[in-house]
């Protein structure tokens, strides 16, 4: 049978991939055809200079000591039996509930994310004219920024949070709910605005900012072990 | 043209899925022999990616902590290696998200001094250090997907499958991208050479 060029092939000869009958049927093949000998010799060549960059890192101890494994470890058990023991008292942790994002967002396929996206869009876009207009009677309407300073004083005062605290200066802990952190957080079901707030997790000390809307929010709050307290900074 | 070890090394990760099986079931010797097997490399890649010792220790962490603690939602043991390409290649992305937002230049990685013994010749090491300056310019030139699928291929030598798992692309599309990143990378070193 009449071989045809095949650059895929011819790569997987250089890597060592090709099962031993397929590379000596490729062999003699390279034997007949100029075009492919040409290409398996620049593939070498450039295997080459990777192979030589290779060397030149661990000849150069450029990359260093490793991180300790048993450190590793131990801090993917932290989290680990964080996440479970969230999961067993039949809450979402801040955590495990971005994580269910995260993963139903894999999920969904990629079209359908740009057409949710769009539609999400669309919708922010919506709000936003909202506010800019205003009401059509003689009150003075409110901008979207007297808006956001409303909602976010409103939100702090039944917080218990200073006039004048950042949007930010929410915090989530991994601790027990209080009744009164509830209800104080207890957000308005009409308001639009996402809530940038900071999640903690204790057990493990880390901490990362994230913009969520109020309904997700309020899920955290009303159902979880998060606790709300002013940030300190 | 391959070292026997590194040819060696691609069979035994036929393994892998056995011993990711292991670890997930909490099996501390496989957990161990997992790091063992792919922190080196995965350390060479993300210092490649982040240009940044500090950080590329950190981001080798922070990899290596999401693997042992997302292991039971591993779907096929046998991608492993792909798998935790594709977890630090993320952690990359993140680490480098906050170096820039600390303004911080992302410098080429230093290089400590030449070892003295146990290395190659001198002339060797002269020569290796040209070829890897020269390559490392022209992939300087691709954009960062590009310069991250041929490392993972002609670096770190994953299987298309594996490349495919750890970038998130379809199997055609790995094929496709690395055929073009092939094509420029020979054009940026055609140019450097000149």
């Amino acid at each position: 049978m009449m071989m045809t060029c095949d650059d895929f092939a011819l790569e997987e000869l250089v890597f060592g991939e090709l099962a031993p009958e397929a590379a000596l049927e490729l062999r003699a093949h390279l034997g007949k055809c100029e075009r492919c000998r040409v290409e398996h010799a620049r593939l070498i060549s450039e295997q080459a200079l990777f192979a030589a960059r290779r060397r030149d890192s661990a000849t150069h101890g450029a990359m260093g000591p490793l991180p300790d494994i048993d450190q590793i470890l131990a801090r993917a058990e932290a989290r680990n039996t964080f996440t479970k023991k969230s999961e067993d008292g039949g809450v979402p942790s801040a955590r495990g509930l971005f994580g269910a994002l995260a993963t139903a967002r894999a999920r969904v396929p990629r079209v359908e994310r740009f057409a949710i996206a769009a539609a999400l869009a669309v919708i922010a876009v919506g709000v936003a004219l909202r506010y800019r207009s205003g009401p059509t009677d003689s009150a003075p309407a409110p901008s979207a920024t007297a808006a956001i300073a409303h909602t976010s004083e409103s939100r702090a005062a039944r917080a218990g949070i200073a006039p004048g605290a950042r949007r930010s200066d929410f915090v989530f802990a991994a601790a027990p709910p209080t009744r009164s952190t509830q209800s104080a957080l207890s957000l308005e079901a009409t308001d639009p605005l996402p809530v940038s707030v900071m999640v903690v997790d204790t057990h493990i000390g880390d901490a990362c900012e994230q913009s969520l809307n109020p309904g997700t929010l309020d899920r955290i709050v009303s159902s979880s072990s998060a606790m709300c307290v002013p940030d300190p900074i | 043209l391959l070292a026997s070890d590194e040819i060696d090394a691609r069979h035994v990760d036929a393994g892998v899925a056995a011993l990711a099986i292991r670890a997930r079931s909490g099996d501390r010797h496989a957990q161990r022999a997992i790091y063992d097997r792919n922190a080196p490399r995965i350390h060479r890649f993300v210092v490649d990616l982040l240009r940044d010792r500090d950080s590329a220790r950190d981001a080798v962490q922070d990899t290596f902590i999401r693997v042992f603690q997302g292991l039971h939602a591993l779907e096929d043991p046998a991608r492993l290696v792909g798998w935790i390409f594709g977890i630090a290649r993320r952690v990359c992305l993140e680490h480098k998200r906050a170096l820039i937002r600390r303004r911080q230049d992302a410098a080429p990685p230093e290089h400590a001094e030449l070892l003295a013994h146990n290395g190659p010749s001198p002339e060797k090491a002269l020569a290796d250090a040209e070829s890897a300056a020269i390559l490392e310019r022209a992939l300087d030139k691709l954009s960062v997907d590009r310069r991250t699928l041929l490392l993972l291929r002609c670096d770190h030598m994953l299987s298309y499958e594996e490349i495919a798992t750890a970038m998130g692309f379809s199997l055609a599309k790995v094929k496709v991208e690395i055929h073009r990143a092939r094509g420029l990378l020979r054009a940026a070193l055609e140019a450097e050479v000149r």
